[in-house]
């Protein structure tokens, strides 16, 4: 019997829907083929496909809604998908603690609705659509975070299932009568509350999260600043940091800034827009955005930049940008943009960028947007798009070539997904090495997302 | 008792002047500030090192595991659950000559030290360049290399996140010997080191709260901050925690102040006091209650942060006090010069409890604050433990704090009893008082953070899972089982 | 087992048990070692604890001194070269004590210094301060020189009063080895006018047997000393040895009542200086800075006095060292250190120096034979100048008088 034929045994076995379907149904992949799918609906039942999956040694690789979008491509060495979309409980909303406890087919969407109700709200990324899950995204990008103000750390304590079945629970909640385990630390080696992230799913599942959530503020205010360069833009930013302004900060190319703003892709037209566009949006209760914007024009103008509260000949800009924070959608557009997206993302020292770019910008459709996640360090996202069959062959093999140099320029890959991941762990053998032994120990026999990570 | 032929090579290694096995030097790293210690059984290493450099410390562990010796990396010595002092012997290796800042990154605001860098250095050294890290209620002779990996609190916690989230990334020397970079500096060739995630998983918390079982920490790169300009500690007092708290909380969510706790009890300045009689006056001429707060930032920010706390305050029949205290401008000083510790700087005399530190710590979501406060003096007035004020036994105080961790998502719950510390009468006090409150706050659902020392015993244990899978680790990085031994059993297991 | 006394300040203890309860209260938080916090200059100059730094070990801080105490006490240590080599090396420079009195107030000093006596009462005396004791005994004074040549230094300048009501007494290491100090000082006295004498048969204060334990000995030395300086019905005693001025200051300890004024040259000069009666110039704009003696600082807070004087002079500026005043830093000289453990004493000296350079200083005051002498053996390689502190300002008046 074959893995795929194993798999789909599980389901008259456990009484747990297993189907057949096209692996393209869930990841962006070159590679086509059939793959039995398992959709649990409960904890329970997923505890039980994974011990069932470990006797039976058959490969598998999880998938949540949004995981198109983080794993651009994968490897076909397993032989069942695990979906935990409809593992979507929104356990609790604790308004006191500001926590909510979700499971990981929560999505940005739902959650958001439901907190909105109660004064709350979830943190966003710009470039995660809101169909995709809440938990997944903040441990598998993070920090993929455009909200400078509330730091690194979206998730409080998770529930981890390990591929052998065993659930851990984290911080806190490794504590007994941990109703509300929001604490991260608490019991010793804090790293069993850590190493998940950006685990890339290789190391186990988290079923379970406690996250942050903010509070909605009644002003939501959008600014805009022009740059010709990214060097100026940089260092009117580090100006924002000290000042402590902005909830969320995002910096786009022109091509980028259409892609957000236009409904149809297709149509954009970047020719007025300038260089470099920083977007700020600003929250609080009035008050507080009132002292902030005094604050705020009181350095641009030390600076010579000027605060727009409109992009030019944008209406409702500032809206839009709003709206599209609450509830981001402008990702699913970009991904069909000429018809098809390739991106990658590093973290790169800011004076880095403008060579970084350099290095890129001559390939098809170039556009890049731009998180400044810490002092003098951003988040870089650059993108290419093409209509060209043959050209969608072709990008990610020049990009394979490309990246050495992009690392050797400056870009850290901090999350090596799929051929990036053996080109960064060449260069960091001893931390790779570790990756390989917890993963031996957390699953032996190598099922859960073989192949990734080269664990 | 160590085998010569491992006292040679240590000599070696770091030089005959830097590794001893005199008892009379050895004896200095067999007791804290634990009072159960200085009553108890000598617990000295058989020997001590100095090393120097990373490669030294490598050298040392090859040493440690070829003679499979129990080896103790030691900061700064005052972690408050004896973890550095030796439960098996072995080798103490005192990190002391590792005391370099080796860069101040003044772009990326990170700094790159070797582990004994203390943060009252740190912090002298940044600050003149426009920079502060937020420093830990604890004295800033407190080491980085260490108390970044195992302290909590620091007095921007609300702002920026508890003393871990600050590390950016650790050079490690495991226990088997050989090198470990995390986040950015992990990657071999390009010395950047201003990234703290990844490359992929993510180890750089490996160290933390890792009692030396993972390896030692021989380099730290730690985020700083640009200074404000301003710096304003604001006190609200109040007779009640029913007030207290909500103010409290609602500041939380209006998402002001960089740094906040919530005292009551045991006043701050009873720490400076040398006689439980001295103590006991000055707690009674102090408030209840005290909401200690910094608030940062531009002029702007800081008028109106100032202005919501005072509204809150006063809504919640509060007294801002700040205003009045006679030291005030001390504070203001020392937030702007080193350190916002209320009673770090300022002498803890007073402060002390048998089972090292707090006698209970524990996190608490935020509509447990109440709870906790009310079953600590609930349990104090019917506890013999605090004697009767007239009778002259009064020898012990209760002790609670709460503070908040980066956003107010929960509080640690810090608290226990305050005696002198070289009472022996306090160990019984203590023995029998701190279950107790253990208990009661665990009816309430906050369990005590099972990493300290003088949390009981078996009723509340971490989850096995998690404790299988820490093993396992511990396993996979030192199956010799060198470093550390025993420091978890009699912490957790026992 | 030790019992614990309770709360009781160091002066009513008698014995080292009785210092159980200080050992027991140190909470090793670390202030001892270092520059109190918030006072910090320089982030390399930040050890407080001269054979400390030089050691490393805990055991050469006053924390760890606290447990080795603690196990003397408890007759969990015996005597041996570790244990005398960790009670010795400690210079008394009382760094400990300041912060420490700001935290715990375990009184480090004292608690070592009681270890001190025990050893001695216990037989454990190190060679190097049985040699210093001989030589008081037999010449009075440390360096074994002819007693008859101590005053020798005062043809001309001093003499010898069997009645005065000021006294100078210069001390045996100015005597032997800095009589320079001793003119310079009797020529800033003259020229203010001050009728002053010296003792007839002046013998080492004591202090460095005190420092080592050996109160005896010490008590004889100082009472002797105050003997004659009662002879001659003198109000004032002037001092230029920190030392000495430290021995004199701590005489109640010995149950002796002086009847008499303890004033180091700096405090005897700084009414005249306020008065506008000293007026200095060295006949040169240069930048200078003080070394504060220990004993003179930290122990008896004389810290602005001299400081005063070094500024009165015309064209100087005072730039401090990165740690100056309580947190300044000792040149290793004292506690009995030199005379056994030189090392400790060269080690502190030279990071000393290093700090003046480092702080572009090459030119130090200091106002004790001892930290001058310490100072200018760790500077003769690096061309550092050190003076005394009566020798600068009395180099000062010469030019005032032309
Ligand atoms: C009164 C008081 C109040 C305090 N308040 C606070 C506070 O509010 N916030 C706060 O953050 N801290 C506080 N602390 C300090 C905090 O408890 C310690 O910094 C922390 O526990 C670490 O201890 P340490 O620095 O003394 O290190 P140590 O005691 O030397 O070490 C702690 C553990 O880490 C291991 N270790 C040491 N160095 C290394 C290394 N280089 N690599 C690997 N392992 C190592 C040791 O083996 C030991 O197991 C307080 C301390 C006191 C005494
Ligand atoms: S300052 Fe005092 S209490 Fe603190 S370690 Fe030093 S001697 Fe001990
Ligand atoms: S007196 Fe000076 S040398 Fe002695 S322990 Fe204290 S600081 Fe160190």
């Amino acid at each position: 019997m074959t893995n795929l034929d194993a798999s789909l045994a599980l389901s008259q076995r456990l009484d747990i829907e297993v189907s057949k379907e096209r692996l393209s149904n869930y990841f962006t992949t070159t590679v086509e083929g059939t793959v039995s799918v398992s959709k649990p609906s409960s904890l329970e039942e997923l505890m039980e496909i994974l011990s069932e999956n470990q006797r039976e040694r058959i490969p598998f690789i999880p998938y949540a809604p949004g995981f198109e979008y983080i794993f651009q491509e994968v490897d076909s060495e397993f032989s069942m998908i695990v979906d935990v979309s409809n593992l979507d409980r929104i356990v609790d909303v604790d308004e006191d603690s500001r926590v909510a406890s979700i499971e990981p087919g929560v999505t940005f969407e739902s959650l958001q609705n439901a907190v909105g109700k109660k004064g709350l709200r979830v943190l966003t990324s710009v470039e995660v659509p809101k169909s995709s899950s809440v938990l997944w995204t903040y441990t598998e990008l993070s920090p993929l975070y455009s909200w400078p103000r509330y730091g690194t750390e979206p998730v409080l304590t998770m529930n981890v299932l390990l591929p052998n079945g065993k659930l851990v629970k984290t911080g806190a909640g490794a504590l007994p009568n941990s109703g509300k385990p929001y604490s991260p630390i608490g019991p010793p080696f804090t790293l069993l509350g850590r190493m998940w992230y950006g685990s890339q799913m290789t190391l186990g599942l988290p079923v379970r999260g406690y996250i942050k959530l903010k509070t909605a503020h009644e002003s939501n205010i959008v600014r805009f600043f022009k740059f010709d360069d990214f060097l100026s833009l940089s260092k009117f930013l580090a100006a924002l940091k000290r000042l402590r302004i902005g909830e969320e900060i995002l910096a786009v190319t022109p091509l980028e800034l259409g892609l957000i703003l236009s409904d149809k892709a297709d149509k954009i037209k970047t020719t007025s827009y300038p260089n470099w566009l920083l977007i700020l949006v600003m929250r609080g209760y009035e008050e507080e955005v009132a002292y902030q914007k005094r604050d705020l024009l009181q350095e641009a103008r030390k600076l010579g930049v000027k605060v727009l509260d409109e992009i030019e000949g944008q209406k409702n800009s500032a809206a839009k940008i709003l709206k599209e924070i609450q509830s981001p959608t402008w990702m699913s557009r970009a991904r069909t943009y000429q018809g098809g997206r390739f991106s990658i993302s590093f973290i790169a020292e800011d004076k880095k960028i403008p060579d970084l770019i350099q290095l890129v910008s001559h390939l098809d459709n170039f556009s890049s947007f731009v998180l400044p996640v810490d002092a003098g360090r951003s988040h870089c996202n650059f993108a290419f798009h093409s209509r060209s069959e043959g050209r969608k062959q072709s990008i990610p093999d020049e990009l394979k070539k490309i990246v050495p140099e992009l690392i050797e320029h400056g870009a850290f890959f901090s999350r090596p997904f799929g051929f990036l991941s053996e080109m960064v762990y060449a260069r960091n053998k001893p931390y790779h090495k570790l990756l390989k032994q917890f993963k031996q120990d957390l699953d032996p026999n190598n099922l859960l997302c073989r192949g990734r990570l080269g664990i | 008792m160590i085998e010569p032929a491992v006292l040679e090579r240590l000599k070696d290694i770091v030089g005959s002047e830097f590794a001893t096995d005199d008892p009379e030097v050895c004896i200095a790293y067999s007791r804290d500030l634990a009072t159960y210690l200085k009553f108890g059984k000598y617990r000295s290493p058989d020997c001590v090192v100095l090393p120097s450099t990373t490669s030294e410390v490598q050298n040392i562990v090859a040493v440690a595991r070829q003679f499979k010796t129990p080896l103790i990396p030691l900061g700064s010595g005052i972690n408050v659950a004896s973890a550095h002092i030796p439960r098996k012997g072995g080798i103490i290796m005192d990190l002391r000559r590792m005391n370099n800042i080796l860069e101040i990154d003044e772009e990326a605001v990170t700094a790159t030290l070797q582990p004994h860098v203390t943060i009252a250095r740190m912090s002298t050294e940044l600050q003149r360049k426009g920079f502060f890290i937020p420093v830990p209620g604890a004295p800033s002779t407190v080491t980085v290399g260490s108390n970044y990996t195992h302290g909590n609190t620091n007095k921007a916690s609300l702002r920026f996140g508890f003393q871990y989230s600050h590390i950016v990334s650790v050079e490690m020397v495991l226990p088997d010997g050989s090198l470990l970079r995390t986040g950015s500096w992990a990657d071999a060739f390009s010395g950047d080191r201003s990234w703290p995630r990844g490359p992929g998983p993510d180890l750089t918390l490996l160290p933390r709260y890792a009692l030396g079982l993972h390896g030692i920490v021989t380099g730290i790169t730690i985020k700083a901050h640009p200074l404000d300009d301003i710096c304003l500690p604001i006190w609200a007092a109040f007779e009640h925690v029913e007030d207290a708290t909500p103010a409290f909380v609602e500041m939380v969510h209006r998402e002001i102040c960089t740094g906040s706790s919530l005292y009551g009890g045991f006043k701050y300045n009873s720490y400076s006091a040398d006689t439980a009689e001295c103590a006991w006056r000055q707690s009674r001429i102090h408030p209840e209650f005290i909401l200690a707060l910094t608030i940062q930032g531009s002029k702007r920010r800081v008028a109106f942060e100032e202005k919501v706390v005072r509204e809150l305050t006063d809504k919640n029949n509060g007294r801002i006090i700040t205003d009045r205290l006679p030291f005030y401008q001390m504070f203001v000083d020392t937030h702007m010069a080193m350190s916002a510790s209320l009673y770090s700087e300022f002498a803890f005399k007073y402060w002390a409890s048998p089972g090292a530190g707090p006698s209970f710590l524990g996190p608490s979501s935020m509509d447990k604050i109440i709870p906790c406060f009310k079953a600590m003096t609930n349990l104090a007035s019917e506890d013999e433990a605090f004697g009767d004020v007239d009778w002259g036994n009064w020898e012990f105080n209760r002790s609670m704090i709460a503070y908040p961790d980066q956003g107010g998502h929960f509080a640690i719950i810090e608290g226990g009893i305050a005696a002198h510390p070289t009472d022996p009468k306090a160990i019984k006090a203590y023995k029998r008082y701190v279950p107790k409150l253990i208990k009661a706050l665990a009816d309430i659902g906050v369990s005590p953070d099972q990493s300290r020392a003088n949390t009981r015993p078996g009723e509340f244990g971490i989850s096995p899972e998690y404790l299988e899978l820490a093993e396992k680790f511990r396993h996979a990085l030192d199956e010799v089982g060198i470093m550390n031994p025993g420091v978890i059993s009699p912490l957790i297991y026992r | 087992m030790a019992q614990r006394k309770k709360y009781a300040f160091p002066a009513n203890r008698e014995s080292l048990e009785d210092y159980y309860d200080m050992t027991l209260s140190c909470y090793k938080c670390g202030y001892c070692k270092y520059v109190w916090p918030s006072r910090i200059q320089h982030d390399k100059f930040t050890g407080q604890c001269p054979s400390g730094e030089k050691y490393q070990f805990e055991s050469y801080y006053a924390s760890g001194r606290m447990e080795v105490v603690r196990g003397i006490i408890e007759g969990h240590l015996k005597w041996t070269d570790r244990l005398n080599h960790i009670l010795y090396t400690c210079t008394m420079c009382g760094a400990c004590d300041e912060s420490c009195g700001q935290v715990e107030r375990v009184y480090p000093t004292d608690v070592i210094l009681e270890a001190r006596r025990t050893a001695v009462k216990e037989g454990q005396i190190l060679p190097g301060h049985q040699q210093l004791a001989k030589s008081v005994s037999k010449h009075h004074n440390l360096y074994e020189s002819d007693h008859a040549d101590r005053n020798n230094w005062a043809k001309g300048l001093a003499d010898v009063k069997s009645r005065s009501k000021i006294i100078y007494f210069a001390g045996c290491t100015t005597e032997s080895l800095k009589p320079s100090i001793a003119k310079s000082t009797s020529k800033l006295l003259k020229s203010l006018g001050v009728e002053f004498g010296i003792l007839p048969d002046g013998w080492c204060c004591g202090m460095p047997l005190f420092d080592t334990g050996q109160t005896d000995d010490g008590v004889k030395t100082l009472k002797h000393n105050i003997e004659q300086i009662r002879d001659t019905g003198a109000e004032t005693v002037i001092f230029s040895d920190a030392w000495c001025y430290k021995a004199f200051r701590d005489s109640k300890d010995y149950g002796i009542e002086l009847g008499f004024k303890v004033l180091h040259l700096t405090e005897f000069l700084a009414p005249y200086l306020a008065k506008g009666k000293l007026k200095f110039d060295r006949g040169t704009n240069e930048t200078v800075t003080y070394q504060d003696p220990c004993y003179l600082s930290r122990y008896f807070e004389v810290y602005e006095q001299p400081r005063d004087l070094i500024k009165s002079v015309k064209g100087v500026t005072l730039k401090e060292m990165y740690r100056s005043r309580r947190e300044s830093f000792c040149c290793g000289a004292a506690g009995g250190v030199k005379f056994q453990f030189p090392e400790v004493t060269e080690h502190a000296s030279s990071t000393r120096i290093d700090e003046a350079k480092h702080a572009g200083l090459s030119k130090i005051v200091t106002a004790c034979p001892s930290c001058q002498i310490s100072l200018e053996d760790a500077s003769k390689d690096n061309g550092m100048e050190i003076y005394d502190i009566a020798e600068y300002l009395s180099e000062g008046l010469k030019k005032t008088k032309k």
